[in-house]
């Protein structure tokens, strides 16, 4: 029985051509769950639909068919605002790219997620946790450079603070070593373990590094539109 | 730190500031064109009420009676009785030459004032002496005269009577006087003074009232009045005509009572200085005097019997209780001195010849056969002489050899006892007849009466007067005041909407910045989809991401539309400097000045803000609508593989609708037979433009089925780079598109003849000249009477020539020369018939009765008592009448009766813009003292058109004659509608410059954006040349695309402008926009991409 944490309940993704008659299958029919500490790494080839399935577990993609069900709730039906909500208080994202913000500094890019947080407390509250964050990944000293005055890997590790700001229980990451180099790469990995355990938050990461995938505790083999657990 | 959504907005709008400014560059041109527009009109409105100010000082009211006089004692009967300022004047036309100099002007308004026409200015100016004048400073320019200066003036001759009236003679058409100039007018101060809603500076002469007067014969007459008013002090139109009607006297209508001498009886004579009683005086005095005996006196050119013959005898027409016997239809009583002449009696038939006076004096000579019944003592008939009208020109005669009767007299029929009866008897009648008799055969236009004789006691006269007055009415005669500045007033605000037509002059330029703000936007939104998507990602609501880039959109918006409609002010300054000068033949006056509301500001900022962030939003909504992952991916501009099919069926749809609306309107256009409706055939090729830019879109390769298993050639790598960013490539087609259109359809508007000048159709009727003169012309110059009169027969160069006389009331100016609005436009008299047999010009709208083969013949019958048909300019209907072919103009006629003219027809740009025209007949019979001709159209040897001009100038050069060519004056009209044309072009190339920079833009953003397809390009092996060629090619492409959508789409409008022969395309002139269009387009992709292609050197490349 799939976990009522985080999981897909048959879940088709497919788009359409612009010749008729071809469909782009992307996934078929797939069911997978996640617990709420579990660390789950999805590999396989490029084009096998990694990114679409953890675009569509973070919300971010809407399934063709099937279920999506986030923190024991089933999302299909949800409008825009309470998907939002889900992204902001139940996930965290990281991307292969940092995709921090030109315009803001390091600490006002981490807390870009709580700006839709109504409440001050909570604002408060996230803001010395932001702080924390920023310590723990040794960032203290450039929170007030922009992400053009980063290295890369000092961007990623920004960019996994601000996925954490808000106490995510999900944190999904597509590539999140892709753009490094295999030192910053292994720092990144040792980071989001640590983090994962640190924070008690479970953990999807999609990834072609098997060094990174070995890291976790399940792992996923996805091709040809199909999912299976060889961990 | 806490991060906000300011805080957001401000890093935002500082980090974007480069893309946000061009941005707010665009938006800041949109609203600077919508708040210049505005101001523009504003400003014109503002003018034009100053200049009403500046024209009419302290006079509200005005009172102006059709060619009749009143006494100028009455003006300050109703300045007293209405305690305000009130002034007579004398206004009359004339001719004022510098004759050291030898130049002339031939249209002035020669106005005779004294000191209460001054005290209505605030002028330091005094009314002139007797032998001083004023002269505007316009004439002083004109003809280079300073104060001490002379001036002749020669002045049209004003009478009592109808000029064109039997026997009337054309006495001294005009008088001339020398006079020194004692002061020059300026345009604050009087210069200015005219009852005419025009903004236009009249050509003005003041002189002294009572001179004037003397000069004229009208001594203690005025035929203007002027009043000041307040309507807080009760003095309205109602006020002033109610005082009019208590203050005028029998005397102000031109009536006179007069007790006879030399009769028994007291018996008083009613006469009228207008020789024949019109027909409402006629029957006041008919009811107000029971028992009084009308009298109808005329000249009879012989009577006759067998071989005996008396010349020019007056007879009279009368009751039988004057002659004290019963007369028949067909029986005459003679007096002996007839009898004897006649050798009849009692019994025996006499036959009566008389001349009947038609239009310009027209002659035909009538006869009439009568039998005798009684013969009377000549002594014995009722004082006689008192029965003959006091003709000008006969009554003060000394002989009968020096009558001026304004008919032939043949000198050579008076015998020696004919001077001899005028030195014993003057007029009195040789004849009886009944007043049936006299009606049937002389009864005219002017009256059928030309006295009445009734007998009352020296106590019931001022009784009977008075009755008499109660039955008249000032209005009757013309006398009515009309609130002239509040008239102004209102024509100024209902002047041409500058702000409108400059809104659409600019509408181009505010087409293409929106599109480039637009376009400049929707770069600068597809930059940041990926923050768009992270902000998602990390839960922003959608509607809070568009909050926080609708906010940054609106600052920048705001901030563009206030500096814009700043900005608008400077655009206005150059608009209304341009009209005040290089444009100035669309405003006719240089006096515009400019004028800013506050409110106006608000709205350009406004009007700025709205449409800039509705364009703004709508990319906004756009870009938000597209799936987060997308978003988080980074746009690649490509639609959505969902979004393909709905793309291309609306493509497809867009596509048949306009494609197809257009081909049915033309096809309906050219099959339907009738005149082609242009506003259709223009939205037609408006059409055109959209179904362009969808096939464009449809058929750029994008979208291949299958891939082509060949090596790409140069032409494929091209169009498929083009169908990357499909949107901004058919938006920069778009752009330039529009432009083209806009421009061609401009040039191919302007109005040119092009040798067309001598088709009867044309706006010139195939006539020659257009002659006006100041002075009236009398006679029909196409008879040999009228041709001997004014010397035509001796002119070689005038054998040939044809006249056309046409009558006119004076009217406002309703040409597109005039900005105000105008009611009341003057009126021509159209020899319609002979316009129908030449099918001179061309109807292009018309409703009933008008035969559409026969148009002319529609204006020879009135439509009801007081309803006639008329025609006018097409333009002059829709713009300076602000009607439709069907409406209604009011007017009053001479006897102040409505009189409604129905415009029929509308007419293709003719010479007779700015008139109404009805049937010359019928213009006599409702205004019978419209005297003579002041407009003729000349026919004749094109050839000789100058030397024809020139004879006539000088035949004519003391009736003020002005030959224009026809084809010139209609040039004069079109380089109005010409001018803003032109300014229309100017904008319009001003819009297709900013086309280009989208262009510029466009490839800018290409090249900086495809930094990795060019290094590979290098790495591949391929020359820099190569990929400036492939760069060059693919702007190129849109260039010409645009070119040729805009050239094909203005296709239909040139086709119908060729076919209606309404226009001449000027291709020369258009090749040379193309050529410049293209060339600048072509400057703004070549050198920029040769610049971004040298600047990117090796390294830039590697690190790609």
């Amino acid at each position: 029985m799939p976990s009522s944490f985080a999981s897909l309940h048959q879940v088709s993704k497919h788009y359409p051509q612009p010749d008729p008659g071809i469909i782009n299958q992307i996934l078929n029919d797939i069911t997978f769950s996640v617990g709420p500490k579990d660390s789950v790494a999805i590999v396989g080839p490029s084009g096998s639909g990694k990114s679409t399935l953890l675009n569509i577990l973070g919300t971010l993609d809407r399934p063709s068919s099937g279920k999506v069900v986030l923190d024991a709730k089933d999302t299909e039906g949800f409008d825009d605002s309470r998907l939002a909500g889900i992204r902001n208080q139940f996930l965290g994202f990281v991307f292969q790219m940092h995709h921090l913000l030109p315009q803001l500094t390091l600490m006002e890019n981490v807390l870009l997620p709580v700006m839709p947080v109504h409440d001050r407390e909570k604002q408060k509250s996230a803001e010395e946790r932001a702080r924390k964050l920023i310590e723990r990944v040794g960032l203290q000293e450039c929170i007030h450079r922009r992400p053009a005055q980063l290295s890369p890997g000092e961007c990623q590790r920004a960019a996994v603070v601000r996925a954490l700001v808000n106490r995510p229980r999900l944190l999904l990451a597509d590539e999140p070593t892709g753009s490094l180099d295999a030192g910053n790469a292994g720092k990144l990995g040792d980071l989001l373990v640590e983090l994962h355990r640190e924070n008690d938050l479970a953990m999807v990461v999609v990834t072609h590094s098997l060094e990174l995938a070995s890291r976790m505790e399940k792992i996923y083999h996805l091709a040809s539109g199909k999912i299976n657990q060889i961990k | 730190m806490s991060m906000n959504r300011i805080r957001l907005i401000y890093k935002n709008l500082w980090y974007y500031r480069k893309s946000w400014l061009a941005v707010m560059a665009g938006i800041m041109v949109s609203a600077a064109v919508i708040t210049g527009a505005l101001i523009v009109g504003d400003s014109v409105r503002f003018s034009l009420s100053r200049l009403t100010d500046i024209r009419l000082g302290k006079v509200r009211f005005a009172m102006q009676p059709h060619e009749r006089l009143f006494r100028q004692e009455l003006s300050d009967s109703i300045s007293l009785r209405l305690k305000t300022e009130t002034a007579p004047l004398l206004v009359t036309d004339g001719i004022a030459i510098n004759s050291d100099m030898n130049l002339r002007i031939n249209q002035v308004r020669i106005t005779g004032i004294d000191n209460r026409f001054t005290r209505l200015w605030n002028s330091p100016l005094s009314a002139p002496s007797a032998d001083e004048v004023i002269i505007s400073r316009n004439v002083a320019e004109k003809l280079k005269l300073a104060p001490g200066g002379e001036l002749l003036i020669r002045l049209r001759n004003l009478g009592t009577a109808p000029s064109d009236a039997p026997f009337v003679a054309e006495n001294q058409p005009s008088v001339s006087i020398r006079l020194k100039i004692c002061a020059i007018a300026d345009d604050e101060s009087m210069g200015r003074f005219s009852l005419s809603n025009n903004q236009s500076a009249p050509y003005n002469i003041f002189m002294s009232l009572e001179q004037l007067a003397s000069l004229l014969k009208m001594k203690g007459y005025a035929n203007v009045m002027l009043a000041a008013g307040d309507e807080s002090r009760g003095l309205t139109k109602t006020a002033f005509d109610s005082a009019l009607k208590t203050c005028w006297t029998p005397a102000d209508a031109g009536i006179r009572f007069e007790k006879l001498p030399g009769v028994a009886n007291t018996t008083y004579q009613v006469t009228t200085g207008r020789i024949f009683f019109d027909d409402a005086t006629a029957k006041a005095v008919l009811s107000a005097f029971p028992g009084c005996q009308p009298i109808l006196t005329y000249l009879a050119n012989s009577i006759s019997a067998g071989n005996h013959s008396t010349p020019y005898s007056f007879v009279t027409a009368t009751s039988s209780s004057f002659l004290k016997s019963q007369t028949g239809d067909k029986e005459i009583i003679l007096n002996d001195w007839l009898a004897n002449d006649l050798h009849v009696g009692a019994g025996d038939s006499v036959t009566m010849r008389y001349f009947l006076m038609g239009p310009l004096r027209s002659l035909r000579e009538d006869s009439s056969r009568f039998v005798v019944t009684a013969v009377v003592p000549v002594a014995g008939t009722v004082a006689g002489r008192w029965l003959m009208p006091d003709f000008p020109g006969m009554t003060d005669a000394g002989n009968c050899r020096d009558w001026q009767t304004g008919a032939p007299i043949n000198l050579k029929k008076i015998r020696d006892k004919d001077e001899q009866y005028w030195k014993d008897f003057r007029g009195t009648p040789k004849a009886f007849v009944s007043l049936d008799a006299g009606h049937r055969m002389w009864g005219n236009r002017f009256g059928n009466y030309t006295a009445f004789r009734f007998d009352a006691s020296e106590t019931d006269l001022p009784g009977l007067k008075r009755s008499f007055m109660s039955r008249i009415s000032p209005a009757g005669y013309g006398f009515s005041f009309r609130p002239v500045y509040a008239e102004g007033m209102l024509a100024a605000d209902n002047s041409t909407d500058f702000g409108e037509l400059f809104l659409s002059l600019g509408f181009f330029i505010l087409v293409s910045a929106l599109l480039l703000s637009g376009m400049l936007f929707s770069m600068h939104a597809t930059a940041r989809t990926r923050e768009t998507g992270i902000l998602a990602a990390i839960g922003f609501r959608q509607g809070l991401i568009l909050e926080v880039l609708s906010v940054e959109a609106l600052i920048v918006a705001a901030a563009g539309s206030i500096l814009g409609a700043l900005a608008g002010i400077l655009y206005n300054y150059l608009l209304i400097l341009g009209l005040n000068t290089i444009w100035n033949e669309a405003v006719n006056t240089s006096l515009l000045v400019i004028k800013i509301y506050p409110t106006t500001l608000l709205t350009g900022a406004l009007s700025g803000l709205v449409t800039s962030m509705l364009t703004l939003f709508y990319i906004l909504w756009r870009n938000l609508r597209k799936p987060l992952s997308v978003l988080t991916g980074g746009d690649t501009g490509l639609p959505l593989p969902g979004k393909w099919k709905m793309n291309r069926a609306l493509t497809i749809i867009t596509a048949s609708i306009t494609a197809g609306s257009a081909v049915l309107i033309i096809a309906m256009t050219l099959f339907s037979g009738k005149q082609a409706n242009s506003s259709l055939v223009l939205v037609a090729g408006g059409l055109m433009l959209p179904a362009g830019w969808a096939i464009l879109n449809l058929f750029l390769p994008g979208r291949t089925r299958k891939a082509i298993p060949t090596v790409p050639g140069f032409t494929r790598l091209v169009f498929r780079n083009l169908a990357l960013h499909r949107g901004r490539t058919v938006a920069a087609v778009a752009l330039l598109s529009i432009g083209t259109f806009t421009i061609i359809i401009t040039g191919a508007n302007r109005k040119t003849l092009y040798g067309q000048d001598t088709f009867r159709s044309s706006g010139t009727g195939g006539f020659l000249l257009w002659a006006e003169t100041t002075i009236p012309v009398m006679y029909d110059l196409n008879t040999p009477n009228g041709a001997e009169i004014f010397g035509l027969q001796d002119e070689e160069a005038l054998k040939n020539a044809r006249y056309f006389q046409l009558p006119r009331v004076e009217g406002d100016n309703a040409s597109c020369l005039n900005l105000n609005q105008v009611s009341q436009p003057a009126m021509l008299g159209v020899p319609a018939g002979q316009f129908n047999e030449l099918g001179a010009f061309t109807v292009v709208s018309s409703t009933a009765p008008v035969n559409k083969s026969h148009p002319w013949k529609s204006l020879a019958h009135p439509l009801a008592p007081d309803m006639i048909p008329g025609f006018a300019d097409q333009s002059v209907i829709t713009w300076g009448l602000r009607k439709s072919v069907g409406d209604t103009l009011i007017y009053m006629d001479e006897a102040g009766k409505t009189l409604k003219i129905k415009l029929v027809g509308g007419l293709n740009n003719s010479i007779f813009q700015g008139n109404i025209l009805v049937s010359d007949s019928l213009l006599r019979l409702f205004f019978p003292s419209v005297a003579g001709s002041r407009i003729i159209l000349v026919e004749g040897d094109i050839r000789m058109q100058d030397t024809i001009a020139k004879r006539l100038e000088f035949l004519f050069r003391d009736y003020g004659l002005t030959a224009t060519p026809t084809a010139g004056r209609l040039a004069s009209f079109n380089a109005v509608e010409n001018t803003y044309l032109s300014v229309f072009m100017l904008l319009g190339g001003l819009g297709i410059i900013i086309g280009t920079v989208g262009l510029g833009i466009v490839l800018l953003r290409n090249i900086s954006r495809r930094n990795s397809e060019l290094a590979l390009y290098a790495a591949l092996g391929f020359r820099q040349q190569f990929v400036l060629r492939l760069i060059l090619a693919e702007h190129a492409f849109i260039l010409l695309s645009g070119i040729l959508l805009g050239l094909v789409s203005s296709l239909p409008m040139i086709l119908q402008l060729m076919l209606s022969g309404a226009g001449n395309v000027p291709w020369v002139f258009i090749s040379v926009i193309l050529l410049m269009v293209f060339l600048n387009g072509l400057a703004w992709i070549y050198f920029p991409a040769k610049k971004i292609l040298s600047a990117l050197n090796n390294n830039d490349l590697r690190a790609e």
